[in-house]
């Protein structure tokens, strides 16, 4: 049994997340908050286990509500999940103490394995983040991109690391050339490598490629 | 001795008294110091006192003084006899002594008497002498009269032979007026001596001496050691001493007197010299009238002809220079002078000289008088005026066809003296003013200023009066209806050849339609400002709210279907493969793919519009962005530098940079072909500075003043709204920096506005 707190002011965004967690996880107990006031009552009504938060909202920006969560519970681990790009609000948000910082446009992606992370005392760092973190919070960052790929994704990944064509892969995935190719950039992005020949190392390093 | 005493009879007294008080005091002393002391000298002691007593108070008194001495002190105050019986044995030789000093003093004070006797006798013989001496003395004191006479007479006197000149004696003032002294005199004759300067001269005067006995007042040179001719005036009489025919001669030094008459005679040349050379005419008239003295001046003015007497006025033709009417013969300046003492100055008058030639003249003339104020004659001035008179008519003529031409213009036209005093309005002037000319000549043009505006200009006129600068001022004047226009005043010195200024010359210009015409200009110009203000806050509202709505609404919405299709996505992911299965995989990845692009678009209308991150995060994060998405877009390198702190700048100033920095990169983009940006933000006294430069081509000078640049246009519109600075500069190598400076707080831009 996990439980989550979203606070965001859109309800399709809550919705989307609820349901991502419900993919995942059987025991699950949801709680929502569309504006700072509701989401420091539900921090005084119950005890969470992660909480993902929106930074631009009515009222009082997430940023703020953020500082006073880690005040309230310094235990309690803090997703921050925005449309703003991170390269501006990423660092901003890891200073103050959150867990890490998802775009809303991968948050579907990466939600899940950044929540696993940060519920396990680490923070998630997407790929383009890292180096900048790396200099600016200094030390500790474990990179795991791989955790956030699908399964197709993880298998493209690997046929990659074999030394396989789009072509050659999409023939045998039976799905086409185009999807393949989405794919592929999909995992760099994720993963910050463009090449084949970064993406074969990683998933030798990794042991991904057998 | 009685004689003496009886004559000194105070002296008397005092030797009393010192004869005692010396015999007292050495008894006292011998006693004491017998007494206390036990000692032997005291005896001494009182025979010194004694002799001295005796010297100096004679027998009788210190006779006295010893016996008081003794027995007073003896008896009454020191001790009483017994004690003295002590010593009875001193008492011999006290006696002795006292009889020894006694003596001792005695033949002192007779010998010194003796000595007195014989200076007494003495001075009676001095006396007899002094008397005799006396008389002599009377005797000498005549004949040093007499003497005397002879030597301080301030006249030469000498005596001397009458054959040789052997100068037998002489005075004082004869030896200083040959400087001489006595002995070089004395014993030698004049020829010896060389005293006079023609020998002839002299043997003239010594032959007609001898005839007839005597000389009167004969005018002589003679000559000092120097060889320097002293004039003389000398007499001389013969007369026998001592069966010596002998000359008595006395002369009197005229050389001052001679060197005077030459100085008058000098003074004399150089008056006329002076009268020859003046140019006014000069004529000195007796009480009569008849010319008595005239100079060439007054020649040249009235001809050769001199007619003498009151028939000159008659025969004189004149006439009144301003009326032209005759001169009468009293009416003339000399004649005037001469009958009611007037003097007359300057009188310009027209002549026809004798020899009929038409003069004006300038006429003046001022009685002589003698010393007791009574008229002798009359003296007369003229100065030939013809050219100077004819010259100043034509010089007026001009001036006044001028002053026609000035009044005349349509320009107004005003002057001023050196000293800043303005001397003349043309007609328009004065009718632009509708006061009279009076009024406004001097300082009184200052009565029309506006009151707001006379200090200015009365301070740059004195300025300029001082200085000689061209003076220019704009004011508003009263016209005659009471309303004010906007003139401009200029004035500029006229200088002569020596560069001092000897006129200002001034135009007053109306320009209140074009100063109104300024003014609109500017009321519009802020007008405009004011309206592109209200239309650029307006855009930027607008912006921000469809902005804000696209980024909310459109974005999240796109966020929500992107989750959904993600989810589907997986879930068919998870499903056992097939074709059915692989084509609906690959529509809903292509769906996703298409809905990622969509949301990507939106957020870049959305920040394009106004990125959200300036009103949430401030311009330094929303400057980084911009920057990261310019790189993005471009390809181009950037470098942004920002402050360390946030600036905490107001919306305004912060959204101004923003869209200035904005533009800064679209002309970058566009324009410059640069291969690398750097930018800045930075706080400096107060002041908020953006600094954007790039490697490109570099703006022209042409691109910064077009018009046409609106780009350009709305960077300075928008710093000129905040009282801020933007400042294009092109650099020698190429590239472009662009500064815009802000004064951060709210205090001085509204200062700025108001200014």
């Amino acid at each position: 049994m996990i439980r989550v707190l979203i606070v965001d002011d859109h309800e399709i965004v809550r919705r989307g997340l609820k349901e991502v967690f419900a993919d995942e996880f059987s025991e699950l107990k949801i709680g929502e908050a569309k504006n700072s006031r509701e989401a420091l009552e539900q921090m005084a009504a119950h005890e969470w286990d992660i909480i993902l938060l929106d930074i631009n909202m009515p009222g009082r920006n997430g940023l703020e509500i953020l500082s006073e969560i880690k005040r309230l519970r310094s235990h309690t681990p803090v997703l921050v999940v925005s449309a703003y790009p991170e390269e501006e609000f990423a660092v901003r948000s890891f200073k103050l103490g959150a867990s890490g910082y998802l775009n809303k446009n991968s948050a579907a992606d990466e939600v899940v394995a950044a929540a696993r992370k940060a519920m396990a005392g680490g923070k998630y760092v997407t790929a383009m983040l890292a180096e900048k973190l790396a200099a600016t919070l200094g030390g500790d960052i474990q990179l795991a991109p791989h955790e956030s790929l699908s399964s197709r994704e993880l298998q493209v990944l690997q046929m990659v690391a074999k030394g396989r064509t789009i072509k050659e892969i999409a023939a045998e995935l039976a799905l086409s050339e185009k999807t393949v190719g989405t794919y592929r950039s999909r995992l760099s992005k994720k993963m910050g490598l463009a090449t084949n020949v970064e993406l074969t190392r990683y998933a030798l390093q990794h042991r991904l490629a057998d | 001795m009685t004689t003496a005493e009886s004559t000194r009879k105070p002296s008397a007294i005092l030797r009393y008294g010192a004869a005692v008080a010396s015999v007292a005091v050495a008894y006292a002393l011998a006693k004491a110091a017998n007494i206390y002391l036990h000692s032997q000298p005291f005896a001494l002691l009182f025979l010194c006192g004694v002799v001295f007593s005796a010297w100096v108070g004679g027998f009788g008194p210190s006779l006295v003084a010893l016996t008081l001495s003794t027995l007073v002190f003896d008896y009454c105050f020191l001790e009483p006899l017994h004690r003295l019986a002590i010593n009875s044995n001193e008492l011999p030789r006290l006696i002795i002594f006292a009889v020894i000093g006694l003596i001792v003093g005695l033949l002192t004070a007779s010998q010194r008497n003796i000595t007195a006797s014989l200076r007494r006798a003495n001075g009676l013989l001095q006396v007899e002498n002094a008397e005799r001496k006396q008389t002599e003395e009377a005797l000498r004191e005549n004949e040093r009269k007499f003497l005397k006479l002879f030597q301080s007479s301030p006249i030469a006197v000498s005596l001397s032979t009458i054959d040789e000149g052997r100068y037998l004696d002489v005075n004082y003032e004869f030896l200083r007026m040959v400087q001489k002294n006595r002995e070089e005199v004395i014993g030698h004759t004049s020829v010896e001596i060389g005293i006079w300067a023609d020998l002839d001269q002299r043997a003239a005067n010594i032959a007609k001496i001898k005839e007839q006995g005597f000389l009167r007042n004969a005018e002589l040179e003679i000559r000092g050691p120097s060889g320097k001719i002293t004039h003389i005036l000398w007499s001389a009489e013969a007369l026998a001493i001592g069966g010596q025919n002998c000359l008595l001669g006395s002369s009197v030094d005229i050389t001052e007197h001679k060197r005077a008459e030459a100085a008058v005679r000098e003074s004399q040349q150089l008056l006329n010299l002076v009268l020859a050379t003046l140019p006014v005419g000069v004529m000195v008239t007796d009480q009569a009238g008849n010319v008595v003295l005239t100079n060439a001046a007054s020649k040249r003015i009235w001809g050769d002809t001199i007619v003498s007497g009151s028939e000159r006025w008659a025969q004189s033709k004149g006439f009144w220079h301003d009326t032209g009417k005759p001169i009468a013969p009293e009416d003339w300046a000399s004649a005037r002078a001469l009958s009611d003492g007037q003097t007359s100055l300057n009188e310009l008058i027209d002549i026809k000289d004798y020899d009929g030639k038409a003069k004006t003249i300038r006429n003046s003339a001022a009685p002589i008088r003698n010393a007791e104020g009574k008229i002798v004659g009359s003296v007369i001035i003229n100065e030939d005026a013809t050219e100077q008179v004819s010259a100043e008519e034509a010089l007026k003529k001009a001036e006044s066809n001028l002053s026609y031409v000035l009044d005349t213009t349509p320009a107004m036209i005003h002057t001023a003296r050196p000293d800043g005093y303005l001397d003349y309005f043309n007609k328009r002037w004065v009718d632009s003013v509708g006061l009279p000319l009076e009024k406004l000549l001097g300082w009184g043009w200052t009565t029309v200023v506006h009151p707001d505006d006379i200090e200015g200009e009365v301070d740059l006129w004195r300025a300029c009066v001082a200085s000689g600068e061209p003076f220019e001022y704009e004011v508003r004047t009263r016209r005659p209806d009471g309303k004010y226009r906007w003139v401009l005043h200029r004035k500029v010195a006229m200088r002569d050849d020596r560069g001092k200024i000897v006129k200002w010359y001034g135009s007053a210009m109306d320009i209140d339609d074009r100063k109104r015409a300024e003014q609109m200009l500017r009321d519009s110009h802020a007008r405009l400002r004011a309206l592109s203000a209200r239309v650029q806050s307006v855009r930027e509202e607008e912006a921000a709210r469809i902005s804000r709505e696209i980024h909310d609404d459109l974005g999240q919405k796109l966020t929500g279907l992107k989750m959904d299709l993600r989810r589907a996505e997986r879930k068919v992911e998870g499903l056992p493969g097939s074709p059915a299965v692989n084509s609906l995989l690959d529509t809903l990845v292509s769906a996703t793919e298409l809905v990622d692009g969509i949301s990507l678009g939106v957020q870049e209308i959305a920040a394009n519009l106004r990125p959200e991150m300036l009103d949430k995060l401030g311009l330094s994060e929303a400057l980084h962005y911009e920057s990261r998405r310019f790189q993005e877009r471009t390809g181009i390198p950037f470098q942004i530098q920002l402050p360390e702190m946030e600036l905490n700048l107001s919306e305004i100033i912060s959204t101004t940079l923003f869209r200035i920095f904005q533009e800064c990169l679209t002309n970058i983009a566009r324009h410059a072909d640069a291969t690398k940006v750097e930018a800045a933000l930075k706080l400096e006294d107060g002041w908020v500075i953006l600094t954007v430069h790039d490697n490109g081509r570099g703006i022209t000078e042409e691109d910064i003043s077009n018009p046409g640049s609106l780009g350009l246009l709305g960077m300075k519109e928008r710093a000129t709204l905040l009282g801020g600075e933007i400042d294009f500069q092109r650099h020698p190598k190429g590239g472009t920096t662009v500064t815009v400076r802000i004064a951060k707080s709210e205090a001085s831009i509204q200062r700025k506005e108001a200014v």
